[in-house]
């Protein structure tokens, strides 16, 4: 036995857990002061944890899982959709700047350079979608 | 691998067969467990609202995934060990660890007796690691493996960290313990 140990720590806790005493083990206690600590933490530890606790029914934490699940589920759902609606609305703003490219410029190749650009760019940003949430 | 799959596989189960609990089987496992889960961590938060917070978020996390077959043991011990995580993620976010009860703004509730205000306030005093130890150890049972499991340490650390973590609340609890 040193200071940090005693064989018989767990049996002398589990007693006062279970209040389940042997003759060996009081005599034990009696001797040893690392165990006589062990066991008056303890007991005053599970007095502690006797006293009475409230808990919520397990009907209604169920019901709260239920809900969380498919709220999840939903918004799994909806991601795509969300993605999708961010992409026509960059388009939306591309087809306008491309627009007014078209209109103001006598450049074909800066037209042509700028449509390119916003198809790369859209087929960049629809891969880092599908590497994002691939299964 | 998931920690559910970890947990079974550490004890030998396989791996296979996963399956989400049932309604019945989630009622027979909370009727067992949410009483001591919720003193656990009441104990660790110092605080009923936030352990009743984290009871019911651990026992949720518990119904979202497909668990590997686990006995009785190994589904305490990653029940402790998912309250623990979560208690943990509270306490990061906000950033302190719980301060001493202000009898002030103290839980009314239902007045805590004189020893259960002498272990809240004694406990408000260790640290987070100190107090699921000696709660694990000395009210639940657990042996060092299973702590190990529960809070991350190493299994040869927990002794001397026992020990101490005992010697200090011994000394906070003066003329109780």
């Amino acid at each position: 036995m040193n200071d940090h140990q005693c064989l018989s720590e767990s049996r002398i806790a589990a007693a006062v857990r279970s209040g389940a005493w042997t003759p060996e083990l009081l005599r034990h206690v009696a001797e040893c002061e690392h165990c006589a600590g062990v066991a008056a933490v303890t007991a005053v530890l599970c007095a502690s944890a006797a006293e009475p606790v409230e808990v919520p029914a397990p009907g209604l934490v169920w019901w709260k899982a239920q809900i969380r699940r498919r709220l999840e589920a939903r918004e799994r759902m909806s991601r795509p959709l969300q993605f999708f609606d961010r992409i026509t609305g960059a388009a939306g703003i591309a087809a306008a700047i491309w627009g007014l490219l078209w209109v103001n410029t006598e450049s074909t190749t800066l037209v042509a350079l700028a449509a390119g650009g916003f198809l790369v760019l859209g087929a960049a940003a629809g891969s880092l979608y599908w590497f994002a949430n691939r299964r | 691998m998931n920690a559910a799959e970890g947990f079974a596989e550490a004890a030998g189960s396989p791996v296979a067969q996963k399956a989400t609990m049932t309604e019945g089987e989630f009622h027979a496992l909370y009727l067992e467990t949410a009483r001591p889960l919720k003193i656990y961590l009441q104990r660790l938060t110092c605080d009923t609202s936030v352990a009743d917070d984290l009871l019911q978020e651990t026992f949720i996390r518990i119904l979202k995934i497909e668990l590997p077959p686990m006995d009785p043991a190994q589904m305490r011990s990653y029940l402790y060990r998912t309250a623990t995580n979560l208690a943990r993620d509270r306490f990061r976010r906000a950033r302190f660890e719980a301060p001493p009860p202000d009898p002030g703004t103290a839980d009314r509730r239902a007045e805590p007796s004189h020893l259960r205000a002498d272990v809240d306030k004694a406990f408000s005093q260790v640290s987070v690691r100190e107090r699921e130890l000696v709660w694990l150890a000395y009210v639940e049972g657990a042996s060092h493996r299973e702590i190990a499991a529960i809070t991350g340490l190493r299994e040869s650390s927990i002794r001397p960290l026992l020990y101490r973590a005992r010697q200090k609340l011994a000394r906070l609890l003066g003329g109780t313990a």
